[in-house]
Formats: structure tokens, C-alpha cells, sequence
């Protein structure tokens, strides 16, 4: 299922929530579903070979969201910008996450 | 010493079975003050024996009897409520990260991370209880499937089934029961989030076991220095080499080269490499083992001479952890 990728923010002190929760740590006050920006930055990536082929993927840090995601691109580097271009829920009802290099 | 004397029985296990501390203990024939179930994920064993040791430190109890068990297919093989994984929510994802920012940083090889792998396997090769007994050699290690880079099919440990129990006693009754008896003398445990998004932005070092092992030495007034023999959460070889920096054995990035030296005598049982991986159970194998070699009970792989021994138990991608000192004084 194709996805929207928002984040949780704090109504009252509009804190990131992160994981996402429908209340806030800090304060309890409910949050509110917002969209932030798809670009990032790799902090660290490698190759799996679970899936019978190469998968790259890594960590990326998406203004302080920090999540794991495959990443695709020919010049995939420690601190490379990123942008997520496609995001849902698989079939395995697990969210996934789909970067890219470039801008 | 009878079952009617047995206070507590706490169970360990990520399984979702019901009332399964008070079964065991119904099973048993013993009737405990206490029943308790703890899941903790893969440091749900020495959650547990931390939960006894309250028990018997407030005076509630005397005795507390742990008692670890899972099944190969446990629900505790992944965190499911962790989103921030994405589609790579298998531990071996999580140890890749930790790996490639070591082998970066730090210069670590995939040969000295294979050299864990080997001598854990040939610690195993001396416990019957061990899963794996056949011994390796480095280019086994190397030649075997690559899962992700830079980790190999034997690099990683195995879930499997298994169980593990040990009795804790109060200091009185042990003195009239125990010939050589093995205290607890340090505890250290912190959680810094279930989620691995808050482990992503600090790659370097378990923060969770740093905190922990500064706790647990201090209650135990010792040092790294002190320690003759220490049971490590080797899941994956990279998290061997980690746990030699986050317990001050080496300093930080040196782990790699602390393998080749082998200054302290590191999970003889055979680790989780060795021995399998039954999460609920581990943590308390972890203590019997370094219980077994304090009190000179360790058989072909007794250590001469220990008298201080460590367990180092994470979960979850170091998201929490426990370190639990024991001494023979």
C-alpha cells in the first residue's frame, strides 16, 4: 500500500514525536500528523544479500527522523543526500521506505 | 533443598504463553510467594535474575528460582512495533550498521570479527550444551554466505530452542547450603529507548552497556581490570568486539585488536555463536556459565584462578542493556 509520509508533532510544544505516538512524551498533549521534508542525509549504509540479489540500504537522518530504508544510486556515499521517493505498507504490513540519491 | 522452599519462580521468555510462571511452578510442585513472568526481549534472562536478586535484597524472599525457556519460532525474533526499522527489521540489519561504522572508523577487519566467531566455537566445542561444537577456522568464517556486507552466514548466532534455570539464595541460607558459593556483587541496567531510531544517531558503542557497566562496577568497587572471565552478547561477532570497548576492557575502536590478544578469558560456554540464541533463555545461561567457572565447576573449559566474572546481556540493538558482576568474596 502506497504511503504519505508524515510525522507526529506536539499540539502544545510542538516537539517531533519520533517514533510516532499519539501523545507527546514530554507534555501528553496529542499530536498532529505533519509532512517534513523527503530529503536526508546517509549516515551510514551497506549491502544486504538476504533477498537473493545486492540491496543497498541504510541510515538516514531526514531533519533529526532517524529510520533505516533501502537506498538506490550510482554514487552512494557516508553523508550523501538522499530523498525519499517512495514510502507504504508492504504485505507483511511492515512500513518501507524507498531512498534515492541526488536531490 | 525441597521444592516447598523456593519463594519465587520467575520465568523468562519473549513467548506469548499465559500464566506460565505459575504453571512452571505448579509442574514443579513448588507454590511461591511469587510468580512472575519477564520479557525483556534478548536481555529478558538477566532482567530476570536482577528481579530475583531484588526479591531476596528486599526480604521478601529467600530463594528465587529463574527459569529462561523459548521456542526457535519465539515472536521475540523481531520488534514489530518498531516502524523506524522500515522493512529491515531483522537484528542482522542493525548489526550491519554497527559493523560498517566500526570497519570505518576504527580500521576493523571481517578477519578479526571472523577470529570472534572461531574461538567462541572452539569455547563450545568443550560444553555439551552447546549447539554448535564442531570447531571453525577463520576461512571457513570468510567462505561461508554472505548475508549482508561485511557479515557471514557465521558470524551470525542462531535463535534456536533451549532453556537455562539457576537458584538464588540469600546470603544466609547459601552459607548453610552452598560449599563454594558465587555472590552477585555489581548490577547495572539501563534503557535508553525500544526503538532503534534513538540508537541510529551513535553508532559507536552500545550506550545502554556503557552506562551499565560503570553501575555494576562501582556497585561491586572494581574495575575492567578486575575482571578473569566475562560471558559477552555475541549475537552477531561485530557485538563481541563492542562490548570489549563499552566494558572498558579495551579502549574505544581497539576491539578489533583486543580479539587477537585474547587478554580476557570471554565466553567460554561458547557465547551466543556457539552455544544458539534462545533469547529468553541466554541471559540466564550467561550467568550460569560464569557461576560455573567461579565456582570451579567449569569442567575441560575451567579458567584457573577466576575469581571475578562479568555478563554483558542486550537487547534490541543495544537499546537496553545488563551487566551482571559476580564474585567468589
Amino acid at each position: 500500500m502506497k504511503g504519505d509520509f508524515r510525522v507526529p508533532f506536539c499540539r502544545t510544544c510542538r516537539d517531533r514525536v519520533w517514533p510516532p505516538f499519539e501523545r507527546c512524551p514530554t507534555c501528553l498533549s496529542k499530536t498532529i500528523f505533519k509532512r517534513i521534508s523527503r530529503m536526508g542525509i546517509l549516515l551510514e549504509f551497506s549491502t544486504s544479500f538476504i533477498s537473493g540479489h545486492a540491496q543497498d540500504f541504510g541510515i538516514v537522518d531526514l531533519e533529526g527522523v532517524h529510520l533505516l530504508g533501502s537506498v538506490q544510486g550510482n554514487n552512494i556515499f557516508l553523508g550523501c543526500t538522499v530523498v525519499m521517493y517512495d514510502c507504504g505498507v508492504d504485505e507483511n504490513i511492515r512500513p518501507f521506505y524507498k531512498f534515492r540519491t541526488g536531490t | 533443598m525441597s521444592p516447598t522452599e523456593i519463594d519465587a519462580v520467575i520465568f523468562s521468555s519473549c513467548s506469548s504463553d499465559q500464566y506460565s510462571a505459575s504453571i512452571i511452578a505448579e509442574m514443579l510442585g513448588i507454590k511461591p510467594k511469587i510468580a512472575q513472568r519477564i520479557d525483556n526481549l534478548c536481555n529478558s534472562g538477566t532482567t530476570a535474575v536482577i528481579s530475583g536478586y531484588g526479591l531476596i535484597a528486599s526480604g521478601l524472599c529467600k530463594s528465587a528460582l529463574i527459569v529462561g525457556a523459548e521456542s526457535r519460532n519465539s515472536p521475540g525474533r523481531t520488534l514489530g512495533w518498531d516502524v523506524t526499522r522500515g522493512s529491515f527489521a531483522l537484528p542482522i540489519y542493525w548489526a550491519t550498521m554497527y559493523a560498517r561504522n566500526h570497519m570505518r572508523t576504527y580500521g576493523t577487519t571481517e578477519e578479526q570479527m571472523a577470529m570472534v566467531a572461531v574461538k567462541n566455537r572452539k569455547n563450545a566445542s568443550k560444553n555439551p550444551n552447546a549447539l554448535y561444537r564442531k570447531r571453525i577456522t577463520v576461512d571457513e568464517v570468510m567462505a561461508s554466505k554472505r548475508i549482508t556486507y561485511p557479515l557471514k552466514l557465521l558470524d551470525c548466532s542462531s535463535l534456536c530452542t533451549g532453556a537455562s534455570a539457576i537458584l538464588l539464595l540469600s546470603e544466609v541460607m547459601s552459607s548453610r547450603r552452598v560449599e563454594n558459593p558465587v555472590y552477585v556483587t555489581g548490577i547495572g541496567a539501563q534503557t535508553n529507548s525500544a526503538s532503534l531510531s534513538k540508537v541510529m544517531s551513535d553508532m559507536n558503542g552500545t550506550g545502554t552497556a556503557k552506562i551499565a557497566a560503570k553501575d555494576a562496577y562501582d556497585m561491586a568497587k572494581k574495575t575492567p581490570k578486575d575482571i578473569d572471565v566475562a560471558e559477552l552478547h555475541d549475537a552477531f561477532s561485530i557485538m563481541e568486539i563492542m562490548a570489549y570497548e563499552d566494558l572498558g576492557f579495551v579502549d574505544r575502536g581497539m576491539g578489533g585488536r583486543f580479539v587477537e590478544k585474547g587478554m580476557v578469558a570471554t565466553n567460554t560456554r561458547g557465547g551466543i555463536l556457539g552455544c544458539g540464541h534462545p533469547l529468553g533463555a541466554t541471559g540466564i545461561s550467561q550467568v550460569a556459565e560464569i557461576t560455573a567457572q567461579l565456582s570451579g565447576d567449569a569442567g575441560r573449559r575451567q579458567v584457573k584462578g577466576c575469581k571475578t566474572g562479568l555478563v554483558h546481556n542486550l537487547s534490541a540493538g543495544g537499546t537496553s542493556a545488563t551487566i551482571i558482576i559476580l564474585g567468589v568474596d
